[in-house]
Formats: structure tokens, sequence, C-alpha cells
């Protein structure tokens, strides 16, 4: 019964997405998504950035679910439950195009040359576009897809040849690469399963075909891509015990590899704190370098590692703007944009940076105190945070956990099938 | 025999839904010895002769009438029927105990799973594993918002591209016009499958059994319904540089 009770009440209260950190790779500027918005401030000149917008519609309607960087030409990618895709120009901070999906985003990446974009959607459909201002394609051009399993990690191989998606369905899937992404990718290469729950992110470790996961199984696990093969497990669930709360296993929120690949940084659900691994690059196996732990009760929700080797950290989040299933007018569309936008202004996040495995005390971090206010908000409280996160988290697990029934929670639910119900009233 | 009427199953189950039942997490974690112990002894066999993968597989076998009849052309082939309706499920699995034991010997190599094939494949199956694949009458989904339930569609063959060995053939068969044609399009512009041509169709056994074996196919044949088969090779990609 708990379940079902937790079901409805997930329903009825609004949904929580949790706030995301990304720092550019050539470490220009560290952008924290929370809400609609997008908060960006320059390191090189210590100022925050404004974004301009002038395509249309301008700004995200909803709240932003996931962005990357490019590794070489300076874009910058941001999509969201609003079901836009959004490409800037992450120098100047322009939005270069945007285009509408018929779904709900759920994760972003650039392929390794940077010309595409590639956007899935919570139905496990991976959409591509072109990275070039203007060309003819308007429409999102299906590349490829999971049967409907919302696909929650999509990353291009460093060495152009694979696209890796991660499922719920417990999947990594390895697909090769196609000469024109256009016309899709039919060839699957390999699966890397091994996952005993949905897997929650995935992340490429050095040029060597090393691939590392983590999921609701509480697991790290490292991969070879190229076969498929399982190399290494970490449980994570001994490392986290500390914190003295025990309501379950902790999933894998987030990873994130240094870009020397020295660290592989790690966040864990309700976790106030982050795991630093080593990865062995000769006997391809992780191991625990340093846990990083903090006394504020805020557990970051996103992690990314800039090219100086900081550990950018945020914690947050901001309620979503239910539309629910019916037409939405464009009036409605506009009020929701209003206020996605107000929600996202009064979002208070908490930013923290960890530098060779110890973490940098309040406004010593780069950037200083003017950092800190852009990016947290202003009157950034950290009880209001923790609630935040906490709701975000639980929102994730729910969505992505497969909800498990006994057979009398089974029989109760059948008998309040729509078509039970019919044939009872009559 | 088991009795049809005691299995009443619904006629349609939702592929969508989460799964209530167990999967294994990679193909090498299922023990297939239990479907067919007439293959696994249980001591160590003398003869590594006899291959103990599964090959052929039925997807959404229903009643399995087409996987019995196979059983007995294909008898060192190891087949499976996948089904995701429950009672239909337990249904055959009950009709093959009672055709082994009615007929010694025989029937050892068939056996039936309640999985949903459009989500887990490659939880049963490695890379390249099965030489046939069986898509016998399936769920047209008419509603353009249904489209994605339908079991043939070009992210899902991308899948069935992976499971099969290149050379395999897929085997499609509907009663319904429009999810023939939708069947045969979306095989025609995949490029990872290649229609057979008339002759191979010709001296295939299967091509015959598609619209007979069945109870399907069997109540289309009584009201002389017209059907529309769909029949494709599994190749390697034109340009893959790596050949496969």
């Amino acid at each position: 019964m708990e379940e079902i009770g937790g079901e409805e009440k997930m329903k009825a209260g609004k949904s929580m997405a949790p706030a995301l950190i990304a720092a550019h790779p050539d470490g220009s500027c560290v952008v924290v998504a929370v809400g609609a918005a997008l908060r960006i401030f320059n390191l090189l000149k210590e100022e925050p950035v404004q974004v301009q917008d002038d395509t249309l519609p301008a700004g995200h309607g909803d709240v932003i679910r996931a962005v990357a960087f490019d590794l070489h030409n300076s874009l910058f990618a941001s999509v969201g439950d609003d079901k836009l895709v959004k490409l800037w120009d992450a120098t100047a901070w322009t939005c270069i195009k945007t285009v509408r999906l018929s779904k709900k985003a759920s994760a972003v990446t650039f392929s390794h040359d940077s010309a595409w974009l590639l956007v899935a959607d919570k139905f496990g459909i991976v959409y591509v576009f072109s990275t070039v201002r203007h060309d003819a394609i308007h429409k999102p051009v299906l590349i490829l897809a999971h049967c409907c399993s919302i696909i929650t990690g999509l990353c291009c191989s460093p060495d152009g040849k694979y696209i890796v998606t991660s499922d719920r369905d417990f999947k990594i899937r390895v697909t090769k690469f196609p000469e024109n992404p256009l016309t899709g990718a039919h060839d699957i290469h390999t699966y890397c399963l091994g996952h005993t729950n949905f897997v929650a992110c995935v992340a490429f470790i050095g040029f060597q075909g090393l691939l590392i996961s983590g999921g609701g199984d509480a697991t790290l696990r490292l991969w070879e891509y190229e076969t498929g093969a399982l190399l290494d497990t970490f449980d994570t669930t001994d490392e986290a015990g500390v914190s003295g709360q025990s309501q379950g296993t902790r999933a894998v929120v987030a990873v994130a590899v240094s870009s020397c690949n020295t660290y592989v940084g790690t966040i864990l659900e309700r976790f106030e704190g982050v795991l630093l691994f080593a990865c062995d690059m000769v006997e391809r196996q992780l191991s625990l370098l340093q846990k990083v732990l903090w006394s504020e009760n805020a557990p970051p929700t996103s992690l990314s590692f800039d090219s100086g080797g900081n550990l950018w950290l945020v914690s947050g989040a901001a309620e979503t703007v239910e539309m629910g299933d019916e037409f939405v007018t464009p009036e409605a569309l506009a009020v929701a944009q209003v206020q996605a936008q107000g929600i996202a202004m009064a979002a208070v996040t908490h930013v923290q940076v960890v530098r060779d495995c110890v973490l940098l005390g309040g406004t010593s971090v780069p950037g200083g105190e003017l950092l800190l206010h852009t990016l947290q908000g202003h009157q950034a409280g950290v009880q209001d945070v923790t609630a935040a996160t906490e709701a975000a988290e639980l929102a994730m697990k729910n969505l992505l956990s497969k909800r498990q029934y006994t057979a009398e929670q089974r029989e109760h639910r059948k008998r309040m099938r729509n078509d039970k119900v019919v044939s009872l009233a009559s | 025999m088991p009795k049809k009427r005691f299995y009443r199953a619904r006629a349609h189950s939702n592929p969508l839904s989460d799964s209530q039942f167990p999967v294994p997490v990679k193909p090498d974690e299922f023990d297939w010895s239990e479907h067919f112990p007439a293959f696994f002894p249980a001591t160590e066999p003398e003869d590594n002769a006899k291959d103990l993968k599964v090959r052929f597989a039925d997807i959404g076998c229903g009643f399995g009438g087409l996987i019995v009849k196979l059983a007995l052309l294909f008898p060192e082939k190891l087949m499976v029927g996948m089904e995701l309706r429950d009672k239909v499920t337990e249904y055959v699995k009950e009709r093959i105990l009672a055709l082994r034991e009615q007929y010694k010997g025989q029937y050892e190599n068939i056996t039936v799973l309640r999985t949903n094939a459009m989500k887990y494949l490659p939880n049963y199956f490695e890379k390249g594993q099965l030489e046939k694949m069986f898509f016998l009458f399936p769920d047209p989904h008419f509603k353009e918002k249904n489209h994605r339930r339908r079991i043939i569609s070009t992210a899902l063959l991308a899948e069935y591209a992976y499971v099969m060995a290149i050379g395999g053939i897929l085997y499609t068969i509907t009663d319904v016009q429009e999810l023939g044609e939708w069947m045969k399009s979306t095989l025609d512009s995949h490029p990872l499958f290649e229609p057979l041509t008339a002759d191979e169709l010709e001296t295939d056994v299967c091509v015959e059994l598609l619209s007979t074996a069945t109870e399907e196919g069997q109540k289309v044949e009584r009201n002389q319904g017209t059907t529309y088969r769909a029949i494709y090779r599994r190749i390697v990609a034109p340009k893959d540089p790596a050949g496969a």
C-alpha cells in the first residue's frame, strides 16, 4: 500500500527537477541550470553573463533537464521539460537555434566532431540535429530509439565510433556512429549488461575504450565498450552508510571524469559529499581515492570537472510547471513560461568546489563571492536547498525505478482498472 | 493435452507497461537447461556436437501452433516461443509438456517464455545468435498514437538485427492490409535487411507454415481472408568497413 500511496502523492504534488552544473571545456565559464534559467559566470573576466536569445520562443518555458558543452567549437546545448532544444554559442552566449520536440527531453550530447547534436526524449527516441546555424532541416530526425524506455544517459565515444545510450531498463547500448546520422544509426554494436536497476549515468574514461556507468543498484561499473565486457564493479553502499540515515540504497546520481582522466567523481542520492575514484588504465579497475564530505546538509545533484582539475558541484532543485495532457494554448504556454522563469529566478542552489580531493571553503572558490552570488541565487539558505534537492531526487528515483507490487496489490490494481469499473457500474 | 478454455486470456497486452516477471540480467545468466532437459543432460555429455543455443524465436507465439509444427521439421534446433500474456504462456507450457509425454523423444527442442520481446531480447540472446525470427499476426495497433507499440518498427528492427545472425531470416505475416504495408515498407527501408527472392520463398519450408500453422492463420483461412507476408534476410550493413 505504501507504494500506491507514494504514486498518488507524486501525481498530486509538484515534480522537482535537480539543478545541473557544467564547466566549459576551455575553462572560461561555469553554468548552473536551475529551473528554466541558465546562470553563467565568466571565470576569466570574473563577472556574471546574461544570455541573449533572439530565437522563438525565447528562453526555456520549463525546467532544464540536461545540458552539454561540446569539446571543440564552444557550443552549449540545453534541453528540458518544455520540449525545446536550445543550441548556444558558448562564447558570446547567444542562442544559435531552437528546435521543438514532441516530447520532453531527458538527455543531450554532441558528437565527437561537434557537427551533430543528439537529444533523447522521454519516450526513448534519440534525435539528431546539425549544429550548423542555418541548415535546411528544422524537423527533428530520428537516429535511434530504445523501446519506450526513458533514456538517462547519452554520449558519443571519444574515438568517434560509437553512440552510447543508457536507459531505465538496466541497459547500456553501444551503437555504431553512422556515416550519415540523418539516415539513422541502425547497427547496434553491443550491449553492456550487468546493472540490476536503472542506469542513471554514463561517461567515457580516457581513450582506451573504457566506459563508466552508475545507477539505481548503487554500483559504479567499468566497461570495455568495444566488447560490452564488465571489467569492474564498485558497490557504493558501504561508503555511503556514514551519514546515519539508512533508508534503502542510494542510487548513483551522476559521474564525471576529469579532463586528464585522473579522477572519477561520483555523487549519490541523499549523500552530502562526493566519492573520488582513480581508474587504473592498465589493470582496468576502479579504486576509491578519497571521500570528500561536508557538514552542511546539501547533497549535490550534479557535478562537472573543469580543465584546471576543479570539480564543481551543485545542489538544489526547482519545481516544474505541470501542463497536464490536455491541449495547450499559446496563451497558456506564455503564462507557464513566465511562471517557470519566476520559479527559476527564486530558486536557490548551493555551489561547491573540490580541488585535489580537498573542499574549497566558502568564498575561496574561483570567482569568489560574486560567483557564488551569481550561481546560487540571492538568499541561498542551505536548508531550502536541501529540502528541494531531496524532493528532486525522490521524484527522479520514482520516475526511473520499476514499481514492485505484491500479488495482493496487483489484484487490487486489476480491480481498479477502467474497464472493470465501467462493467461494475452498468 | 491442456484445454484452451481454461486458459482464456485477453486478446492484447500492453507491451509498454513495466514487467512484473523476472528477466535475466544478461544472456549467460539464463539457464536454458530446465527448458530443454533432453538437450542438457544432468551428466556431462560425451559428444559436444549438439548446438545448445536457441536459434529460432517466435515472437508473440500465442498458443504455440508454429513452434509445435517447427519442432518436428527442425528437431536439432532449439527454439523458443515468446509471449507476453501470462495465461497463454501457461497454456503453451502445458501443451509442450503434454506433447513430450505423449510422443517420447519428440518436442524436446521447443519451449516458451513469458517475456516482453520489445524490451528484453538482448537479455536472452547474444549478438548474432538467432537464425530465424517469426512475427505471425502481430497486433495491428491502428491508432497513430499506438504505432510505437507495433512489433515491427525501424527502431526495433535494429534490435532484431543485433540478435540475428548474418543470413538469418525474419518472417512476418498479417491479415491486416495496413499493417502488412507498414511492415513491408519498414523492412524495405532498413539497411540491414533485404527481401527474399521469389525462388527462395518457394523453397523455404517455413513460408508455407506461416499461414497454416497458427490458430490465427487457420482462422483467416477459414474466413477466406487475405494475408500479407514480408520475409527478409539479415545482411551486413552495405558500407560497414568492419565487415561484422
